[in-house]
């Protein structure tokens, strides 16, 4: 089984995706299910965004898994009861948050949101840097953090990601990204262990057949690549390896 | 639904791919016999390669390096001749050594040669004279999808194809915010041609194929210092017929490169 454990709905500059678009590319990849979040609750508005989220859940139960997405605008407390009314009423499995707008989720006022995220053993998928990371990893020791894109932003790489990962046992690696570099899979695997590697897509943006095909072309053992491709994924978000039920 | 792992298209000529030392982080499957070895895993019919060694050491010895490389694989490998205008040598020179030697186009680097690719009236010379040669022109806009490494701006290599119509231009390591620009140029620069090495975007090669122009689109993989791999899945992913597929995979780097490989 295949799960994209970074997607999302909505339009992000020149991209876009509804739920149907989604799956329909999901199909073409051959991905079974993706855990996705919606542009609109990262960039604009968060109660909205969060919901149209839900309705495409609830459209494609057996394809669409949620994180709860926050703007940076609502670091803060109120946040916890949008994340507990994304779980409670929408099954959502793990929360998306993004350094933007000025503000990083590294600061003081994301801490009780992560710790909280952890207390309802939920991931967090973080749009950060190693350095933003590492100011997470410690305050929230308890909470599953898979660092998006590797790091790799302007002024920031995936080695300074496997540096700070290897001395944080609650970082995961999340291979999402428009880079290809050779052995950067096995540099993963190699640095934190198969099990702290999850696979994405970034679609509507990425194209998701270059994404799985990195795992494929790098040299790992078959048992490793499922771990990757999906294994690592479903034990995270509590999936069955027969469907979605938490 | 789709089932991995996707068979992936053979007989490509790579028209982007590197020789030498990348000096960032280690890059498994590096030298002569480690490239020979993939692209024969592969499948793939040849590859135009730039040195590394012109980039961040030294443009003389990497050309000596490369021309010595195509040589001993001329049916497989192909290279281009980088000029830097730091060096004390005439772009006439530089570009007659390497013609000699079997190099057969011209790379320029200004993002790390520390130039202004408008500005600087050695290379106006290099492009003129790649135009009465009819030699391609290969500028990255960046060596590999990386966003912590210099990039060219694109639009000075726009102004240079404008400025030196005659002279074919290839545009390699343009990322999907780029992409846009490009397309819209290519429309009325008919001596412009992409390179997709480092367009990771979702739909990117079947836009390039309905908003440019098909015969100027070539595979590009970046390799070694990227996975060859993750550009040749893109054919077999992307939406395209097969005229345009094969018109990617090779035909074009054949006919922009004049090359005979095997």
């Amino acid at each position: 089984m295949i799960i994209d454990a970074h997607t999302h709905l909505g339009i992000l500059g020149p991209f876009g995706a509804t739920a149907s678009d989604l799956v329909r590319m999901a199909d073409r990849a051959g991905i079974d299910k993706m855990i996705v979040s919606h542009c609109d609750a990262i960039f604009s508005d968060t109660r909205a965004g969060n919901d149209a989220l839900a309705t495409a859940m609830h459209a494609h139960p057996d394809r669409i898994l949620g994180y709860a997405a926050f703007s940076s605008a609502y670091f803060g407390p109120a946040v916890l009861d949008e994340i507990d009314r994304c779980v409670c009423d929408h099954g959502m499995c793990g929360i998306k948050i993004y350094s933007t707008g000025g503000r990083s989720v590294a600061e003081p006022a994301m801490w009780p949101i992560v710790h909280h995220a952890a207390e309802l053993g939920l991931p967090v998928l973080a749009h950060a840097t190693a350095a933003e990371i590492d100011v997470l990893a410690c305050q929230v020791p308890e909470a599953t953090l898979l660092i998006a894109h590797l790091g790799e932003q302007p002024g920031a790489n995936m080695w300074q990601t496997l540096d700070m990962a290897r001395s944080h046992p609650n970082v995961v690696l999340d291979l999402t990204s428009s880079q290809i570099y050779a052995g950067m899979v096995e540099s993963c695997v190699a640095a934190v262990g198969a099990g702290r590697v999850v696979f994405g897509t970034d679609m509507p943006l990425l194209e998701p057949e270059v994404q799985i095909e990195k795992v494929y072309a790098a040299l790992l053992d078959p048992g490793v690549r499922q771990k990757i491709l999906g294994g690592n994924a479903a034990r995270l978000f509590g999936l069955s390896s027969e469907g979605v039920g938490r | 639904m789709t089932k991995w792992p996707l068979l992936l298209p053979t007989d490509a000529i790579d028209a982007l791919a590197y020789t030498g030392n990348w000096p960032h982080w280690p890059v498994p499957g590096s030298g002569e016999t480690a490239l020979l070895k993939r692209m024969d895993r592969l499948g793939m019919r040849g590859a135009v390669l730039l040195s590394l060694t012109t980039v961040y050491s030294d443009a003389l010895a990497g050309n000596d390096e490369l021309a010595g490389l195509v040589r001993r694989h001329p049916d497989h490998l192909a290279g281009l001749v980088t000029f830097d205008p730091q060096r004390p040598v005439s772009p006439e020179q530089i570009m007659q050594q390497g013609r000699d030697a079997g190099l057969c186009g011209l790379a320029l680097f200004p993002m790390h040669h520390g130039y202004d690719l408008g500005d600087n009236p050695l290379v106006e010379q290099a492009l003129s004279l790649a135009a009465n040669w009819d030699w391609p022109v290969v500028v990255p806009v960046r060596l590999i999808m990386s966003w912590s490494l210099p990039a060219t701006p694109l639009q000075t290599i726009l102004q240079a194809a404008r400025r030196h119509p005659g002279a074919r231009f290839l545009v390699g390591g343009s990322s999907y915010g780029e992409a846009d620009q490009l397309l819209h140029a290519m429309a009325g620069l008919p001596n412009l041609y992409i390179e997709t090495s480092c367009n990771q975007a979702a739909g990117a090669l079947a836009e390039m194929v309905i908003r440019g122009d098909p015969s100027r689109i070539l595979l590009g993989t970046g390799q070694p210092v990227q996975m060859p791999e993750c550009n040749l899945v893109k054919l077999a992913a992307g939406a395209l017929d097969d005229q345009a597929r094969k018109a990617i995979l090779s035909t074009n780097a054949a006919r922009l490169f004049n090359l005979a490989l095997s």
